[in-house]
């Protein structure tokens, strides 16, 4: 039952993932395929960035762009490939449960022999998968790319890069998750979803140039998971830890609001 | 286990919002009865049957279906109740067959034959996609999977608003098919006209309370309604003042109106030897049924605490 349910929610949601699969694809295809050119040329590209003021480099994390893992860093996974991850993640979760109690096909789903708990779980399941589905052929696609242009990037380290923006989609999921079972209402669940991701993301972009913000730092999402580098160090198993934990967290939260809600008409 | 009681509330309140609620409602269905839910729109019925189905949760009180408590025992109730929501909100992308084998599947496998047939019976056509059928063919619909899995336990919100008359007979068929099989039916409806060819009994609801429960006939004799009778000619209204149970004569032109309370039977003989070319009878309002009962010299707190001892 708790598969149907899934299946259910991975068909409705099919063109999003295959859209956001192509998307992602093609994002990644493009910036590989412009690699070798900034290889070739780069002593002017190293001129360029140099010439760059140093906040600006900092807040983009742009050191040694001509790399392999200081290319992708600065052109996909410090800023894109989070934002996607995480825009996928809160929307998804903010409408998990909130578009079915807005349409009202809440009133039958819920009054069916299984408990709101299993249902959650079937909606966050089929949530996590595509995530990380769509995370997984990233991988897959930037390996294979990286191969065929000659970037020099670690098989492990690009999978810890593309874990690290999973596990952001799967906090923020969470957060539009709770909010979602809290109220019912997708807007209000979306809104607040992104509405803290952005909080978080101006405090990690602007976190190393502003020295009294440099503390709060360690508290965004945004740091656990990218703070180490992962594209050169791979993830920080405490902060990760912490990511995971989370998560879990929201979920949990999550399957407690939803039990207690009335399913309003 | 064994249990006589279909639907048993204590004390059943619901208050939220703006909106009214229910409040302190206490009601007993027993095993295989028609109940009728009546009131008028808003009166609390809905917030009612949510909670009985564990949508809602109650501010105070208790529900038991089957003996089972609704906020406990869900899953394991649900299983054996059938559902059909007064706001019909179906998976508009799917199509018929694929959403009755999801509501199949989700209820651990109903055999794709049950549902088939009950389509047929109500001529609806499974092949279509949710979002290109009449209101009529949804209503079918909702009907079809609250049916299919032979419930203990039917609750009904307004089942038959969008159906024409030859279907609501067949829906009729269901409903005694159903009590004959031992199950029991909880109708709700803001008319009464929808609930008296099945209901065994009726409960009016009013602003929240429960205000009568009593059998169908006997409400029905008590039934307060207007009649409009074309005359083609004007007449003396004490022509029809004069027939017991009747009130309230007006006449303008050729029409008399009037008000009767219970049967019709005198009022129409009259009529005919009057003459009459046309009679339009309206529908009884539910809170002038109440009225009526009141003005009948029927105690209605007397009435409540016999219902309770019963």
């Amino acid at each position: 039952m708790l598969m149907t349910l899934t299946v259910k929610t991975w068909r409705d949601h099919w063109r999003a993932i295959l859209g956001w699969l192509l998307g992602l694809t093609a994002i990644a295809t493009v910036q590989l395929a412009v690699y070798p050119s900034v290889r070739s040329s780069a002593a002017s590209t190293s001129q360029l960035i140099d010439s760059l003021p140093p906040a600006f480099k900092t807040m983009f994390r742009m050191t040694d762009y001509t790399s392999g893992p200081g290319y992708l860093g600065a052109e996909l996974f410090s800023i894109m490939f989070p934002l996607v991850f995480i825009g996928l993640g809160a929307s998804w979760g903010a409408s998990a449960t909130s578009v079915e109690e807005e349409r009202g096909t809440a009133d039958l789903l819920l009054t069916l022999p299984v408990s709101r708990s299993r249902v959650l779980l079937a909606k966050l399941v089929a949530l996590l998968t595509a995530v990380t589905g769509l995370g997984a052929v990233l991988w897959a696609v930037l390996l294979v790319g990286a191969r065929m242009v000659d970037l020099r990037i670690g098989g492990p380290q690009l999978a810890a890069a593309c874990a690290a923006v999973i596990l952001l989609g799967c906090v923020y999921a969470g957060v539009g998750l709770l909010v979602g079972a809290v109220t019912g209402r997708r807007a209000v669940a979306l809104g607040a979803s992104v509405a803290l991701a952005l909080a978080a993301f101006l405090l990690y972009s602007l976190g190393p140039l502003v020295k009294g913000l440099q503390p709060w730092l360690k508290v965004t999402p945004f740091q656990w998971a990218l703070g180490n580098d992962p594209l050169r160090n791979g993830l920080a198993p405490g902060y990760t830890g912490l990511l995971v934990l989370l998560s879990l967290m929201l979920y949990l939260l999550s399957l407690v609001a939803f039990q207690r809600r009335d399913i309003g008409t | 286990m064994v249990c006589d009681v279909a639907i048993r509330t204590v004390g059943l309140t619901k208050y939220y919002g703006r909106q009214c609620g229910i409040e302190a409602l206490d009601l007993e269905v027993p095993v295989g009865e028609v109940f009728g839910f009546l009131g008028p729109n808003g009166a609390g019925k809905t917030t009612t049957i949510r909670m009985l189905l564990g949508l809602l949760h109650p501010t105070r009180g208790t529900a038991q279906l089957l003996g089972l408590d609704s906020e406990r025992a869900g899953v394991t109730l649900r299983r054996r109740v059938g559902y059909l929501p007064g706001e019909l909100t179906m998976y508009e992308n799917l199509r018929g067959h694929e959403f009755l084998h999801f509501m199949a599947r989700m209820r651990g496998g109903v055999p794709e034959d049950a549902f088939v047939k009950l389509a047929e019976r109500l001529d609806l056509d499974l092949s279509r996609h949710i979002h290109d059928l009449s209101k009529g063919n949804r209503q079918k619909l909702g009907v079809v999977q609250a049916f299919m899995h032979d419930p203990d336990l039917l609750v009904l919100d307004e089942p038959t608003s969008g159906l024409d008359p030859l279907v609501q007979l067949t829906f009729s068929e269901l409903v005694r098919e159903a009590t004959a099989r031992g199950a029991s039916v909880f109708l709700s409806s803001h008319v009464l006209a929808e609930v008296e060819q099945l209901a065994d009994r009726v409960g009016i609801v009013v602003e929240g309370h429960l205000v009568v429960v009593e059998r169908i006939s006997t409400l029905k004799e008590r039934a307060v309604r207007r009649l409009d009778l074309d005359l083609g000619r004007p007449v003396d209204p004490t022509v029809f003042a004069a027939v017991r149970g009747v009130k309230d004569v007006t006449v303008h032109g050729d029409i008399a109106s009037c008000v009767v309370t219970g049967h019709v039977t005198e009022l129409l003989r009259e009529a005919v030897a009057q003459g009459v070319l046309n009679v339009v009878s309206h529908e009884p309002d539910l809170e002038e049924i109440f009225l009526g009962y009141v003005a009948g010299g029927v105690d209605r707190a007397d009435d409540l605490d016999r219902q309770n001892l019963a």
